[in-house]
């Protein structure tokens, strides 16, 4: 390793992580460690050893990521290249062709390149959602008709024991079962392990995995016995020790287990009612306590024996092979249908890539010998696919660097497990070097040291993924903070606790309300207090820009914007916002409808009527019901289309004008010019003012023009176009895009948690901690799952479930509060100076004690981030803040409409305006040339031997012309056709004249512009001979046009008189052309 | 001796302009760039893709290769090698044909290359040439003292906005809209272009080229020879058989047949040949259109005019220049063993080509905004190279200077801002006074009345009203208007209605019929005429379960007095109003019973779905049906003294049900079948109806203690109760009935209780919330009734 330079501000431990070379290396760094820091470095250091920045290839999970590293990358080198570096210009200049993007977009990379290996076209794309969703759509309904004509009878069966009314379950459960399937690397053998796997020999694995959780919580019960048999009330001792009785000895295996818990009937309460008020409380305390452990455990112990559970399971063996049989056959239609298209997944890009590598050997040595280092960020958002495919280029090489606390994007498929596995590893130098970088550079001490405390109390391997403390705690790193400190801004956690349950407040104001009144009167207090914070190597005093509110979930921002504005503080949100669902893209879409209805001559009223009442009350349409009604009343009563009808009513005649118009030039154009009409005809944009709302209902016809554009590449035309509307409206799925929020602007920010991953604000608010967390439905019957396959029930007087499902529920179950809680722990880190938790802390009861950490049971039955409080409130004594709601000003004025009344009318036309009043026009280009009528392919192979004709004689010299024949290897036909074209009459004498072929001029007279090319043109010095060649009817008056228009030029040009000539190829004769 | 221009079409345009006012002549002639390499390097039989593709080569590489096979030689890299062996195959088959005389002619003449073209043609391919001595010379076009703009934004909208006042500027100061040139809109771009200049009204003409796949009659021809079986010769009538609707039609087919022509001769399958056709089709374009009056929208950097005025927009790091990846087929190791174009080389002539684009342009502003809605930027690296007389960053647009539409967008945007959150941006306060704003949120969605003589005339002055048509008025007026008076077509699910029609039409039968298999076959066979093998299965899936309620049918009449009477029975009841209303209705099953002089009856509804029976919202005019049908019972002669001992829905058709412990599937599906309603509170009809009552027995719910009186959970009602209900009914009915002749329609969908905005009573299923528009001040709310509390005091 290299040594680090004298005066060098790294640590130890990061410069290890930026020296160290041969080996795998797993950086485990903490929030504001300086990973990023770390990692641009390696690359810097690295380049600086000879290597080529294209010799890397760097890894990132989102787009801005890669764009961020890139650019500082970028800044590295112009700043070495500055020192003296200058060794590295190549290296700058090669920065734009660097792997430096996400997985998928490397996998894109691969596979545009080697596409041919996969006999796929390179222009694979991406697909948009809905047409997927339609692909997916055709392939499940044509699976099905594939196993009804087959009359599969393991199919029939499933039919039968799973559906009554119709088979729209079924096809769901296959679409759904898919979906899971999709992260998985090679789908097809997964099915079909899946399949294998229902055996004794796997259940039984399965089982073990079931069965010890129940022995742990036994052995748990027991413990808990004896700990509490120490000093419970004599009452309840009894009862204890034959509890103890029952378990001594009873743990550790299954059946005996079973056989005390199964339909378990715990012992009653024993009577209390003479005993003392707190004695009785503390009777039932325990007894409640020890009866809803038990009670646990027994739900958990179904049978009697081992073997049930097992039986149960390979119950479901025939469903599992035929839901395997569909899946592979939906797979495969799917598979092709998107290769039709060339749209793809990323997921099937990501697959793509693996199977390119695994089939060629030659590939994969390619990239492990080239590259030199792959370094990947945020390893703890790695998924199956991306690891599998790095396994396959990698050489010892990998350096990846993360921090599992932080991974929160499970529900895109990340799988933090493997950021374990090889921390597990590398720790014991099994494979790779581990190294921690522990130092917290971002945050003052007091934010270290309360994020350390909060999750060493509530994260362990078990709840959270990993074992905080003494082995993930951080340490203040940044001493800076220490000497740069305001000794009157108080820099400790804060708790704005304040109570609201039985207040007079919980009836007329929403929790939110109140927390965003609470935390925008705290914002004032501080900017007006002065409160200072560090800049460089100064203090200066906050502002709104300063501070972040950190929410789990979106559904207040605007209830926080509104009070905020109200009270006056600047605050600007970041949101999504939905495309489909809306009065203007209903519009547009009926207009294309109505649109597609002309041109297909689909004019019945059926067809016509919805859009047509779209339209017609839209803002475009602007028509009263009245008089829609009429116009439908006399279609009615005429028997007259709609479209008919239109046309002959003074209200309806411009729109349906409009609409005709639009036909016409849908009949030629393409989608994405047709809608940019539709909006050009109808002044959608301005006209969007009727509706509000204006930048989103823009952005969204801004969408929908950009979407049509990617349509059209994949061959969408009108129909089609109206089908993905359909679509659309079927799978009632929607496009989300994000709206930007300003910048610049000073502020107080507001965003989701998961957004603010990776930013890091002075003074960070978390409010919003009571709202549950979304209940994840575990009611799916039919799942799958990577270790267990395909979890399925069976039927047997009912429907049953097997022990499968609850195993799911109980993993997943846990894996969902564990990244709960790394949610919170992202969100606490984002803050530098000061972090400010806002919750009713006064309404929650006194904590259950704990020692180091709270109890696994109370942990895994987490509900909102305000229960991870609340099970350590204790430790939040001393920051407490309670606050009164009676001081916050709470009022309900900013929902009242209180807003002035604005006076729209124009006042003062200051503003001068220039405007446009020419139309644009649709130009035909004039050419001398014409177009055949009619398709005749013999025509196409003259044209095509006239081409040639051409060629030759142009090449020919015509003063020369044996040697030429001889060269140009020309057929005796050829030749023949030739020698009959020189020796005519006005060839004869050409010496003396200038030879021109295939002369091209344009000429313009006042009204239009011509361009043209002359086949021979022979100037002499007292005149000009002009020939067109022809392969036959010389005749026809419209060559002759176009000969005169030849010679004219000529002859206004030169001044000289001009000959012309028309000469037929194939009849070998000529006729002049009279001037 | 000729001069062989290779040229844009641009510079093609200016050289024949100047030569067309010059009394020389010059002998030239343009060719493009494939036809010089064609001339010097040498061409390919038509049918090159089809050959390629029978070797394993997609068309598009097949394509790519074209260029670079002239230039492979033996080498030891394998793929190389394996080309090597693939150009003598193919010369060998005359499938590559290399020029001859075409290159022995090219000798005696000489080859210009106009100006930016030195960058695109392939530096090995000049080098060749050179060494074969062919003359080759340059024309540079006239440089300028070029004055490049520069400007930074924050936002796409502002940036177009400005170019978009600049373009206003100089068209008053007279130049031309057709001289103006918006250059390197992206795709991201475009759309924000299009808003601007379309707010702006400035003419627009996107230079776009479209290939004729996605046309219409292309596509439709696609799929008619996708399943053709055999020669491709097979196509040619076809080809000739279509008829193309317009010019630009005809312009396609004529491309299409061109192309089917070039492999028409060869021996191949249409199968065989569709992957290359829609190669083929993809790559080629539609006739451009040309437009005047209107300022070009291009996507990538192009001269035009020399006097022109140039925009060039976006100018960012990913486009400025593009950058190119080695990714294709030959990788850049591979391109510098046979010395062709390597990737890095391609970047710098693209860059090379952008800088003199941009220094031979006379009027060039170039400009570049920090982001979009939808993304963002970071400036190009090309800046650092250009020289630019003046650079303005973050510009912001100044609204004195821009144009009426977009300072109304400007100022909508303004005050929704301000109505959302109360807050006034700086352009409220510029805008609002001087922009025309009146129009805005003026857009209503209400219903305005229709007029009601026209109505009756619609109707011919008769409508009919049903239980459902009823309840639909009740979930929204204007539901009801669409469905009912307008009946705009919905979209149903077929299998649920059939489902029903084949229930109900076996049920009606069962009673009149021994044999229950008889009139279930008898039914089957109606509905199985068409059927294909899924709607057997389920026939034969319905006919078991039907087989299920059909035997459990019979066991309930063994265990009641009650007789059934009536199946599928008719009322109707008339309203004489202007608009004459029959309301008329089928009730499913009426049972009877004679104690004495006095008949009661039982109503029942058999339901095939999940419908569940609440009372509850029958104030608001939901879930009348069994109420209605009492309605109808009691406005019948016949039954005008009967009393209601009962009404009942029957749900006939059980979802697959869950084990449930101690209880055999039979014995679910038995409870599932019981009656589910209300009872008349007298115990003593109670056990006329059902022996066995005391046992919990065909009625759910209807529990009776030792001491035999009713459980508190039971479902019972009083006869005063229900006339109640009734008298609720009745008063629902002649309000639809009213409101029908005053052709009250609004849109007003019912919201009960706390139900989620987007999930409300009144919209549940409708498929006329793109008609509607309905925003959240139409819905009206109302209390959610528990226990009857609307009747005053709970229900007994």
């Amino acid at each position: 390793m290299k040594q680090k330079p004298l005066n060098s501000t790294w640590t130890d431990e990061q410069w290890e992580a930026i020296a160290t070379r041969n080996t795998s290396i797993l950086v485990s760094a903490g929030a504001g460690s300086g990973k990023t820091a770390v990692l641009t470095e390696r690359i810097l250091e690295i380049l600086k050893e000879g290597h080529s920045i294209l010799d890397l290839i760097v890894l990132t999970f989102t787009n801005a990521a890669a764009k961020e590293m890139k650019d500082r990358v970028k800044k590295k080198l112009e700043d070495a290249i500055k020192e003296g570096y200058t060794s590295l210009e190549p290296e700058l200049q090669k920065i734009d062709l660097a792997n430096i993007c996400t997985f998928d977009s490397f996998s894109l990379n691969l596979v545009k390149k080697y596409h041919y290996l996969l006999h796929i076209e390179k222009d694979v794309k991406i697909g948009d959602s809905i047409c997927i969703e339609a692909l997916k759509k055709e392939s499940i309904e044509e699976t099905f008709h594939e196993f009804y004509e087959k009359k599969d009878k393991k199919f029939f069966t499933l039919l039968d024991t799973f559906t009554v009314k119709d088979d729209t379950k079924i096809k769901d459960i296959v679409l759904s079962l898919a979906d899971s399937l999709t992260s998985r690397i090679h789908i097809e053998k997964e099915l079909e392990d899946c399949y294998k796997k229902i055996n004794e020999k796997e259940i039984e694995k399965q089982l073990d995995i079931y069965v010890d959780e129940i022995k742990k919580q036994v052995q748990d019960a027991f413990l808990h016995i004896n700990v509490l048999l120490k000093d419970a009330p004599a009452e309840m001792i009894p009862i204890l020790e034959s509890l103890k009785e029952m378990l001594q000895g009873n743990c550790d295996n299954y059946e005996s287990i079973a056989s005390i818990f199964y339909k378990l009937q715990f012992p009653r309460l024993p009577n209390t009612k003479k005993l003392d008020e707190d004695i009785q409380v503390k009777v039932k305390e325990i007894h409640a306590d020890v009866k809803k452990e038990f009670q646990e455990i027994s739900n958990q112990c179904i049978y009697l024996t081992r073997q049930e559970y097992i039986d149960e399971v390979l119950k479901t063996k025939d469903t599992v092979f035929i839901l395997k049989e569909l899946l592979k056959s939906y797979f495969l239609k799917l598979q092709s249908k998107k290769q039709k298209e060339n749209i793809y997944e990323f997921h099937d890009i990501g697959r793509f890539a693996i199977q390119i590598l695994e089939e060629n050997a030659d590939i994969r040595k390619e990239y492990q010998d080239r590259i030199y280092e792959i370094m990947i960020d945020e390893y703890q958002d790695t998924n199956d696919i991306g690891t599998y495919f790095v396994s396959m280029i990698q050489n010892n090489n990998v350096y990846t660097v993360g921090d599992v606390k932080q991974s929160i994007y499970r529900f895109r498929n990340a799988n933090p497990n493997i950021f374990m596995d090889k921390f597990t590893h590398y720790k014991e130098n099994d494979g790779g070097k581990l190294i921690t970088l522990s130092k917290n550079f971002r945050s003052r001490k007091e934010v270290v040291d309360a994020i350390n405390f909060i999750f060493q109390a509530v994260m362990d391997e078990k709840v959270g993924g990993v074992h905080y403390l003494n082995q993930e705690e951080m340490i203040f790193g940044n001493q800076e903070y220490e000497e740069i400190k305001d000794k009157d801004t108080n820099y400790d956690l804060e708790v704005l606790d304040y109570n609201y349950r039985d207040s007079a407040y919980d009836k007329v104001y929403k929790k939110d309300e109140i927390e965003a009144f609470l935390i925008a009167q705290d914002i004032k207090m501080r900017i007006a207090r002065k409160e200072m914070i560090k800049a460089g190597k100064t203090l200066r005093p906050v502002t709104y820009s300063d501070f972040a509110i950190l929410q789990d979930r979106k559904s207040s921002f605007d209830l926080y914007k509104t009070i905020f504005t109200y009270l006056e503080i600047p605050i600007t949100i970041h949101k999504e916002e939905t495309f489909y669902a809306s009065e203007v893209i209903y519009t547009v879409k009926s207009i294309i409808q109505l649109i597609c209805c002309i041109v297909n001559h689909k004019e019945t009223t059926k067809e016509v009527i919805h859009p047509f009442l779209t339209l017609s009350r839209s803002f475009l349409g602007g028509v009263s019901d009245d008089l829609i009604f009429q116009l439908l009343k006399r279609s009615k009563q005429m028997k007259m289309s709609i479209f008919r009808c239109m046309e002959e009513d003074t209200d309806f005649v411009v729109l349906y004008e409009k609409l005709n118009v639009l036909a016409e030039y849908a009949k030629t154009h393409t989608i994405s010019s047709l809608l940019r009409e539709v909006y050009h005809v109808f002044h959608i944009y301005d006209a969007v003012i009727q509706l509000g709302d204006v930048k989103v209902n823009s952005d969204k016809l801004v969408f929908l023009l950009n979407l049509s554009e990617t349509l059209e590449t994949s061959g969408y035309d009108l129909n089609e176009f109206v089908r993905y509307f359909e679509q659309l409206q079927d799978s009632k799925l929607d496009v989300s895009f994000d709206v930007k929020k300003d910048t610049d602007v000073d502020a107080v920010t507001l965003m989701t948690i998961h957004k603010s991953k990776g930013l890091e604000f002075p003074i960070c608010y978390f409010s919003g901690l009571t709202k549950e967390f979304s209940k994840k439905d575990y009611k799916e019957r039919f799942l799958y799952q990577k270790d267990m396959g395909m979890i399925t029930p069976y039927f047997a007087e009912g429907v049953r479930e097997t022990f499968y499902k609850k195993l799911f529920i109980r993993t997943n179950k846990l894996e969902d509060i564990s990244e709960r809680i790394r949610v919170f722990y992202v969100a606490l880190t984002r803050a530098k100076e000061k972090m400010i938790l806002v919750a009713p802390l006064s309404d929650a009861p006194k904590n259950k004690p704990f020692v180091n950490v709270v109890l696994e049971s109370i942990r895994k039955n987490y509900n909102s981030l305000y229960d991870i409080l609340k099970s350590i409130k204790e430790l939040f004594t001393v920051y407490t803040t309670k606050i009164d709601l009676d001081t916050i000003h709470l009022t309900h004025d900013y929902e009242q409409k209180k807003l002035e009344k604005l006076d729209l009318k124009v006042t003062n036309m200051e503003s001068h305006t220039i405007s446009i009043n020419e139309k644009k026009k649709i130009l035909k280009h004039n050419t001398y040339s014409h177009h055949p009528t009619k398709i005749s392919f013999e025509d196409m192979d003259k044209m095509e031997f006239g081409t040639k004709m051409h060629a030759y004689l142009e090449m020919i010299d015509f003063l020369n012309p044996v040697e030429s024949f001889q060269l140009l290897n020309l057929s005796s036909f050829e030749e023949k056709k030739i020698k009959a074209f020189l020796n005519v009459e006005f060839m004869k004498n050409i010496q003396d004249y200038k030879i021109f072929h295939e002369y091209e001029f344009i000429s313009t007279t006042s009204s239009e512009e011509s361009n043209g090319i002359i086949d021979l043109l022979l100037v002499g010095e007292n005149d000009i001979i002009i020939v067109d060649y022809k392969l036959k009817e010389i005749e026809k008056p419209e060559y002759q046009t176009q000969v005169r228009g030849y010679m004219k030029y000529m002859h206004n040009k030169l001044n000289l008189p001009v000959r012309g000539y028309l000469y037929s190829i194939i009849d070998e004769t000529y006729i002049p052309v009279e001037q | 001796m000729t001069k062989f221009f290779i040229a844009t079409p641009q510079e093609k345009y200016e050289i024949l302009k100047k030569y067309e006012s010059s009394k020389e002549l010059e002998d030239f002639k343009f060719i493009s760039l494939t036809e010089l390499v064609e001339m010097y390097y040498g061409t390919y039989q038509n049918t090159y893709l089809l050959e390629m593709q029978k070797l394993g080569f997609l068309p598009s590489v097949a394509n790519d290769l074209k260029l670079v096979l002239w230039k492979v030689t033996n080498h030891e890299s394998k793929k190389i090698k394996k080309l090597y062996e693939l150009k003598q195959y193919l010369l060998q088959h005359h499938i590559m044909l290399p020029a001859t005389y075409q290159k022995e002619y090219l000798k005696k003449h000489e080859v210009c290359i106009c100006g930016e073209m030195q960058y695109q043609i392939p530096k090995y391919m000049l080098n060749d040439m050179e060494k074969d001595q062919i003359k080759i010379t340059y024309r540079e076009s006239d440089s300028f003292d070029t004055k490049i703009s520069y400007m930074e934004f924050s936002d796409i909208r502002d940036e177009i906005s400005t170019i978009g006042i600049e373009i206003l500027k100089a068209y008053q100061s007279g130049v031309s809209l057709d001289q103006i040139h918006l250059l390197n809109v992206s795709s991201d771009y475009q759309g924000f272009c299009v808003h601007i200049l379309e707010l702006l009204q400035i003419p627009y003409s996107i230079q776009k080229t479209s290939s004729i796949y996605s046309m219409t009659m292309i596509q439709m021809f696609l799929n008619e020879i996708q399943n053709i079986n055999g020669s491709i010769q097979l196509l040619e009538e076809k080809i000739q058989n279509m008829i193309p609707q317009n010019d630009y039609e005809r312009d396609a087919l004529e491309k299409l047949a061109h192309i089917y022509s070039k492999y028409r001769k060869s021996d191949t399958t249409v199968k065989e040949f569709i992957e290359v056709l829609e190669y083929e089709l993809k790559n080629t374009y539609t006739k451009s259109v040309m437009e005047r009056n209107a300022i070009t929208v291009d996507s990538g950097l192009k001269k035009y005019g020399e006097e022109d005025l140039y925009f060039v927009l976006n100018f960012n790091q990913e486009t400025m220049p593009p950058i190119f990846l080695d990714l294709d087929y030959l990788n850049d190791a591979e391109k510098k063993q046979l010395e062709i174009t390597t990737t890095a080389q391609k970047n710098e002539s693209k860059k090379r080509e952008i800088l003199w684009l941009l220094t031979h342009m006379k009027y060039v502003t170039c400009s570049y905004s920090s982001g979009s809605p939808f993304t963002n930027f970071s400036k190009s690296p090309l800046l650092k190279e250009l020289k630019t007389f003046r650079t303005i960053e973050n510009v912001i647009p100044d609204d004195k200077e821009t144009n009426q539409f977009y300072n109304r967008y400007l100022l909508a945007t303004s005050l929704d801002t301000y109505y959302k959150y109360r807050e006034k941006t700086k352009e409220f306060n510029q805008l609002l006074g001087t922009t025309f704003i009146e129009d805005y949120k003026t857009y209503q969605n209400q219903y305005q009345t229709i007029n009601e003589m026209a109505l009756k005339d619609y109707l011919n002055g008769e409508m009919v009203l049903s239980y459902s048509s009823m309840d639909t008025y009740f979930h929204c007026p204007f539901r009801f208007y669409l469905r009912h008076i307008l009946k705009v077509p919905e979209t149903q699910s077929g299998s649920a209605t059939m489902i029903g029609t084949f229930f109900h039409e076996v049920l009606s039968m069962l009673y009149q019929t021994d044999s229950k298999e008889e009139c279930i076959s008898k039914a089957l066979e109606k509905f199985s005429e068409e059927s294909d093998v899924k709607d057997s299965f389920y026939l034969q899936k319905y006919k078991k379960e039907l087989i299920e309620i059909c035997s459990y049918l019979k066991e309930e009449l063994d265990r009641t007095e009650f007789q059934p009477t009536y199946f599928e029975r008719k009322f109707e009841l008339d309203f004489d109003e202007a608009i004459h209303i029959k309301f008329m209705g089928v009730i499913d099953k009426i049972l009877t019973f004679t104690d004495g002089n006095q008949t009661y009856a039982i109503v029942i509804d058999y339901k095939t779905g999940k419908t569940q029976l609440n009372l509850n919202k029958v104030i608001y005019g939901l879930d009348m049906q069994l109420l209605v049908y009492l309605y109808f019972l009691k406005h019948h002669p016949e039954f005008q003294y009967v009393k209601v001992a009962g009404f009942y829905l029957q749900h006939i058709l059980p979802d697959v049900m869950n084990y449930q412990e101690k209880k055999t599937y039979a014995l679910q599906r038995k409870e599932f079948y019981k009656l589910d309603g209300y009872t008349n509170d007298s115990i003593s009809l109670v056990s006329h109806i059902d022996h066995d009552y005391m046992s919990g027995g065909m009625i759910r719910g209807l529990r009776v203690t030792k001491d035999n009186t009713f459980y508190s959970t039971a479902k019972v009602i009083d006869e005063n109760t229900i006339n109640r209900l009734l008298e609720i009914v009745e008063e629902n009915i002649n309000d639809v009935v009213q409101m029908i002749q005053k052709a009250d329609f609004k849109i007003q969908p019912i919201r009960l209780g706390n139900e989620k905005t987007e999930e409300i009573t009144g919209c549940k299923y409708c498929q006329y919330y793109d008609i509607c528009f309905k925003k959240i001040t139409d819905i009206k709310t109302v209390k959610e009734y528990k226990k009857l509390e609307f009747l005053g005091g709970d229900e007994k």
